[in-house]
């Protein structure tokens, strides 16, 4: 029997019990929507709102942490010399491993440093304390502006005494009478989104949308280093400098600012002592996509070095147990799917015995009935595989919608829940087929091996 | 072969001739046994059918008429002893092979018509190119099987569902299925048995032109009009074939009359 007689009679027999048909193909769509609304809201969940708080190609290096740390023998976990530090021989045995993309070594500030600013944006100044870190500006990949995400002090930069002796865009640093321009900071996506969803709204200020966002590439603030506003101890000389946000990034701390690892060093050298200017905080660690996460994991493990615990781990682990459960929930609502099949099949070949015999005494062999049969079955997974996944889809934009009109923001807050990757819509879409053919199996043998006497006959087989 | 279209338009390749069958019965059977369980329905039956023949079988109910015709047909093969179609042993062949052959050289007629009701006339006519080894195009095959309908009378109810038909009408549409692609042996299984005696006439006329044209047939009824138009006629006995005009059947009592013979030809 040719593929086109198959799919001929196929329509023929769809055509002649269409109620059984909509029946099967509605129970397999159930099934199917069902499951893909929860693994599209798991793959949602993962890449759109996981993703982005812990990026899962990223690993963040860090000393390991003594259990001595926390008990009374900390003191003597210090004197033996503590923690192994992080360095740049660290670095360059990391971007020496095959599963290493890229390695961007972090320094945190390690003194205060206060600022204010905020007027072009917020409408007043705001003073605050600032946390700040560096990394290397090859991390950044985001576009920056107007000033480069890069170190722009140089022995180079002409004299000053004030900023008007200086060139356009660039200030006067009094304490070494030399023009530079501001330093430029990144701050995290993080930071915005906690901003946005509970800051902004508590304090009566303005959200910062992605419009708001760009116009705040060229914030001006001032850091005073040396001071704090919460401590009234002062450390070294005080010294102002320009700071400007460039841009926006996911290499940012999540809390704080962070510049071109350079001022850092420097600065670290000249109010926490050289000591602080070479031990990293952490280390950022980009892997080469499809390589495994564990083997960094243990060789950093082996080296000495921990790897920082953000939550990724046990988020992950939960979104994946909840998306297990309602996956189990989903997979028995395909396998009554799947009996309901099997059964109006059963039902069908009974109804059907006179016509399949028919088709034996006029030809057919138990191949062709066995292929008109599971034909049938394909037919039916592949319409409800397809109805399925159009209500699972509908459903997600549903409750899209309502999120957007009836839920208060929220850090994170994603436009969509859902991920219908092209990917899942197909496997989905081949699994629902493949149910239905599993459903029809056994009845398709069965109508097969009826001999057509019997079938005929109606004779008991 | 039906002499009516002596050039059929059906391409499918014609199994390959046997050629230890020349000049052999178109179909024999020898010792031919089959149960249902407990029951043993043929009780060793042998026989011979010729090429151009038209035999009628004739029996009492549960004789075991239709089942020797489902044997012969290749419709069932659970069963003992030899049957020799077109010179092959049915046993030996595949399921596969054993399509081909109810393909396309054995024609089945039954008596409730066994007609699909969801599709038009001339689609229950087309229903055995669906299963054919090199099937007709669509446009070849609806000719082919209006053909088919025109000799049974039917060419102008084609599209019409076997539910706007009389009894008639429907087995004619029935024997037009048969007839597609002109098949060497039609087997009828009460093909009057649903109709009234004046339909049931114009079939068996039906047939005597089909068989005039060369087609093999065989007949199975318990009605004496229509095994009067065979030429020769078997008679069943409790699964045994019994000698004796179909007048015999009807004039002796079957019980007291019938006596084994082991083969009749």
């Amino acid at each position: 029997m040719t593929a086109r007689q198959t799919a001929h009679l196929i329509a023929q027999s769809v055509i002649r019990a269409p109620r059984a048909f909509a029946l099967s193909v509605f129970g397999i769509a159930v099934g199917i929507s069902v499951l893909a609304f929860f693994l599209a809201l798991s793959q949602g969940m993962q890449k759109r709102v996981l993703g982005r708080i812990f990026p899962a190609d990223r690993l963040e290096v860090v000393p390991a942490k003594s259990s001595l740390d926390q008990s009374a023998l900390g003191a003597l976990d210090s004197l033996l010399g503590g923690p192994k530090l992080l360095s740049d021989e660290l670095v360059a045995d990391l971007r020496a491993r095959p599963e290493v993309a890229a390695v961007f070594p972090r320094m945190r500030l390690a003194f205060p440093v206060r600022g204010w600013g905020g007027e072009s944006i917020i409408g007043r100044t705001i003073y605050t304390e600032l946390i700040i870190d560096g990394i290397d500006p090859k991390a950044v990949t985001e576009p920056t502006g107007p000033v480069t995400f890069a170190d722009h002090v140089s022995d180079k930069n002409p004299f000053c005494t004030e900023d008007k002796n200086c060139p356009e865009g660039s200030f006067c640093s009094w304490d070494i009478n030399k023009c530079e321009p501001p330093v430029p900071v990144i701050v995290s996506p993080t930071l915005l989104e906690l901003y946005n969803g509970s800051i902004a709204k508590t304090h009566g200020l303005p959200r910062i949308s992605g419009l708001l966002a760009g116009r705040m590439r060229g914030l001006m603030l001032t850091a005073e280093l040396g001071r704090s506003f919460v401590s009234k101890r002062a450390l070294g000389t005080a010294k102002q400098r320009r700071m400007m946000l460039v841009g926006i990034s996911d290499r940012a701390q999540p809390l704080g600012l962070t510049v071109p690892l350079p001022y850092v060093q420097r600065w670290n050298a000249e109010y926490a002592g050289e000591r602080s200017a070479k031990e990293y905080s952490s280390v950022s660690v980009q892997l080469r996509p499809g390589h495994s996460v564990t083997a960094v994991v243990e060789y950093v493990r082996k080296l000495g070095y921990t790897i920082e615990d953000n939550g990724a781990e046990q988020a992950g682990l939960a979104v994946t147990l909840i998306t297990a459960l309602f996956v189990l929930v989903s997979l028995s609502t395909l396998v009554v799917a799947a009996v309901n099949v099997a059964h109006t099949f059963f039902r069908a070949i009974a109804e059907r015995r006179h016509e399949l015999g028919v088709m034996r005494a006029v030809g057919a062999t138990e191949r062709d009935v066995s292929l008109l049969l599971l034909g049938e079955a394909a037919a039916v997974g592949l319409l409800g595989g397809l109805s399925g996944l159009l209500m699972a889809r509908l459903a997600g934009l549903g409750i899209d919608l309502l999120s957007r009109r009836v839920l208060p923001e929220f850090p994170f807050k994603p436009d969509s829940y859902f991920w219908f990757s092209p990917e899942l819509l197909l496997i989905l879409l081949g699994f629902s087929v493949l149910v239905c053919l599993i459903g029809a199996a056994l009845p398709a043998w069965t109508a097969a091996k009826l001999s057509p006497a019997q079938a005929l006959s109606g004779r008991p087989s | 072969m039906n002499p009516s279209s002596p050039d059929p338009p059906n391409p499918q390749p014609a199994p390959p001739p046997d050629p230890a069958a020349a000049g052999e019965p178109l179909a024999v059977t020898v010792e031919l046994r089959k149960g249902f369980g407990r029951d043993q329905v043929l009780r060793g039956v042998s026989l011979r059918i010729g090429r151009g023949e038209l035999v009628g079988l004739m029996g009492r109910s549960g004789s075991g008429k239709s089942t020797l015709l489902h044997v012969l047909g290749g419709l069932d093969r659970e069963f003992t002893g030899s049957v020799r179609l077109f010179g092959q042993e049915l046993a030996q062949l595949s399921d596969q092979a054993l399509s081909q052959l109810r393909n396309a050289r054995i024609g089945f007629v039954f008596q409730s018509f066994h007609l699909l009701d969801h599709v038009s006339c001339v689609d229950n006519v087309l229903l055995p190119n669906a299963f054919a080894r090199a099937p007709l195009g669509r446009k070849q095959a609806v000719e082919q099987a209006r053909e088919a309908l025109a000799r049974v009378g039917l060419g102008d109810r084609w599209q019409a569902r076997p539910s706007e038909l009389s009894g008639g009408q429907k087995q004619r549409v029935a024997i037009a299925r048969a007839l597609l692609f002109s098949p060497e042996l039609l087997l009828c299984d009460e093909p009057t048995g649903n109709l009234d005696a004046h339909t049931g006439q114009q079939i068996i006329e039906l047939f005597a032109r089909l068989n005039q044209d060369g087609l093999t047939m065989l007949l199975v009824t318990h009605e004496l009009r229509v095994a009067q138009a065979a030429r020769r006629i078997l008679r069943l006995v409790d699964g045994q074939l019994v000698t004796g005009s179909a007048a015999d059947a009807l004039a002796e009592g079957q019980a007291a009359a019938d006596a084994p013979l082991g083969m009749a030809s």
